[in-house]
């Protein structure tokens, strides 16, 4: 830059910084220090910037809200939280539903397997050994049910609801049958004599309703008299899902929980109707059971 | 610029940016307005912003924000809001003359102060500077070199402070 105009008090200014700073041109910066040297005031002004330019030093200082400015960055991990959300949400509901509509454990118990079903620790108690036909070998080391602690309050509440459905069983079958009846006796099933032991002490319980619960296709039920305290404080153990019996028909076994499995499809598909719209639901129901496959609740990724 | 891009500088100018506005306004909400402000128009208009420029863009719309504010809000008229940027030469507890400075610098009227940070804290030059203000160069220089003389009379004898 060469200056044209002459540098007087009023525009020394301009070239000032330019001056300080050693970026004036030569022939300019001859002009400037005459200049001074006709006015001391802006002499000894210059003069002590050159003694000491002050400059400011950046203060380090952070913005701390950066995340509600980002666009990328912000939107994703939000995408993948509401993705992952809903796909917790439709497994959650799913898993809920099928714990619901799961026939409980006590349809599996049969006499094969009774023995080596998991149950709780009890205390010392002698084995008993019991054969049947259909199980040449079983052995329970239960103690008797004077001596196991007392059930808990649902295993009651369940036991009581046997009972009473129990009850209106006998009434029904006391209608149908005749008094020439054939009464069964606690010799004809050997497998069960150690459970009407342990509980003859405790409750009364018609020997006609000590007949095993058949279950199509399977194996021999435990008598629901006889195994209902074990059993309720077995599931109790257990935390099953909710296991209640609303008619004396659906003690029938698997063919009425099928038809419980399917009345509450019902509720199930509307249950997963909002998740049919983010992910196929497939619906299935066979002899073996029912319930929804969904075919991808998660999806995850970003929007280009 | 992509939705990348714009959060890069998020990433890179938030800071300086936020530091500009609170060392100009001394108000840390007027300031935190000022950077969402800011960021909000450059993702608005990031069709229009070149490549590389989004930092000058940034300030600019910043300075001009801050302007606004001190015009017709008087933000630089005695307030309550002092407390945030206390008056360092009532401390009289210098290290440096850094801390001098810094102390002197919000005494600096609006324009001056904030023609200042933007030459010594962002390291811009002469003429983006007169971009960004709308100025012309020579009326940067001119008020730089008034803004450092201030300071320089303000921190009088060096001798006798330190």
């Amino acid at each position: 830059m060469t200056t044209i105009m002459k540098i007087t008090a009023d525009n020394y200014e301009q070239w000032a910084m330019d001056y300080l700073e050693g970026t004036l041109p030569r022939a300019d910066r001859e002009a400037f220090d005459a200049f001074l040297a006709t006015d001391p005031r802006a002499a000894s002004e210059i003069r002590a910037l050159e003694a000491y330019l002050p400059v400011a030093e950046a203060e380090a200082v952070i913005y701390p809200d950066k995340e509600s400015l980002l666009r990328r960055s912000r939107v994703t991990p939000l995408r993948r939280l509401a993705s992952l959300s809903a796909g917790a949400a439709a497994a959650a509901v799913v898993l809920g539903a099928l714990l619901w509509i799961t026939p409980s454990k006590q349809k599996n118990l049969t006499a094969e397997n009774y023995a080596s079903a998991p149950r709780p620790v009890r205390e010392k108690a002698a084995p008993v050994t019991a054969k049947t036909p259909e199980a040449p070998e079983a052995t329970v080391t239960e103690a008797p049910l004077q001596a196991a602690p007392p059930a808990s309050e649902r295993a009651q509440q369940w036991n009581r609801k046997t009972s009473e459905l129990l009850a209106r069983l006998e009434r029904r079958r006391n209608r149908q049958e005749t008094q020439s009846a054939p009464e069964r006796t606690v010799s004809q099933e050997p497998l069960f004599a150690f459970v009407r032991e342990a509980t003859a002490a405790t409750r009364e319980v018609p020997e006609s309703l000590r007949q095993p619960i058949a279950k199509p296709g399977s194996g021999t039920l435990l008598p629901a008299d006889a195994t209902t305290p074990i059993l309720a404080e077995y599931l109790h153990s257990q935390e099953s899902g909710p296991w209640e019996y609303e008619s004396p028909e659906n003690t029938a076994g698997w063919a009425s929980e099928s038809r419980s499995a399917r009345r509450e499809g019902g509720l199930l598909r509307s249950l997963l109707n909002p998740i049919e719209k983010i992910s196929p639901v497939k619906y299935y129901e066979t002899e073996e059971g029912s319930g929804v496959e969904i075919i991808s609740i998660i999806r995850i990724g970003s929007k280009n | 610029m992509t939705a990348s891009d714009y959060d890069v500088c998020v990433a890179k100018y938030s800071d300086n940016l936020y530091r500009f506005a609170l060392k100009s306004l001394r108000d840390s909400d007027l300031a935190k307005d000022i950077v969402q402000e800011s960021f909000l128009r450059l993702w608005e208009n990031r069709a229009a912003v070149l490549e590389g420029k989004e930092k000058s863009y940034l300030f600019t719309i910043a300075y001009r924000l801050i302007i606004d504010d001190v015009r017709f809000a008087k933000r630089y008229a005695p307030n309550d809001n002092l407390h945030l940027m206390p008056d360092r030469r009532e401390q009289r507890e210098y290290t440096n003359l850094s801390e001098i400075v810094l102390g002197y610098i919000d005494q600096l009227p609006a324009r001056q102060k904030n023609l200042i940070m933007l030459r010594d804290y962002e390291g811009y030059s002469y003429r983006e500077i007169a971009e960004m203000t709308s100025l012309t160069e020579t009326q940067v220089k001119v008020y730089i070199f008034r803004a450092r003389a201030s300071l320089r009379a303000s921190i009088g004898e060096i001798d006798k402070l330190l």
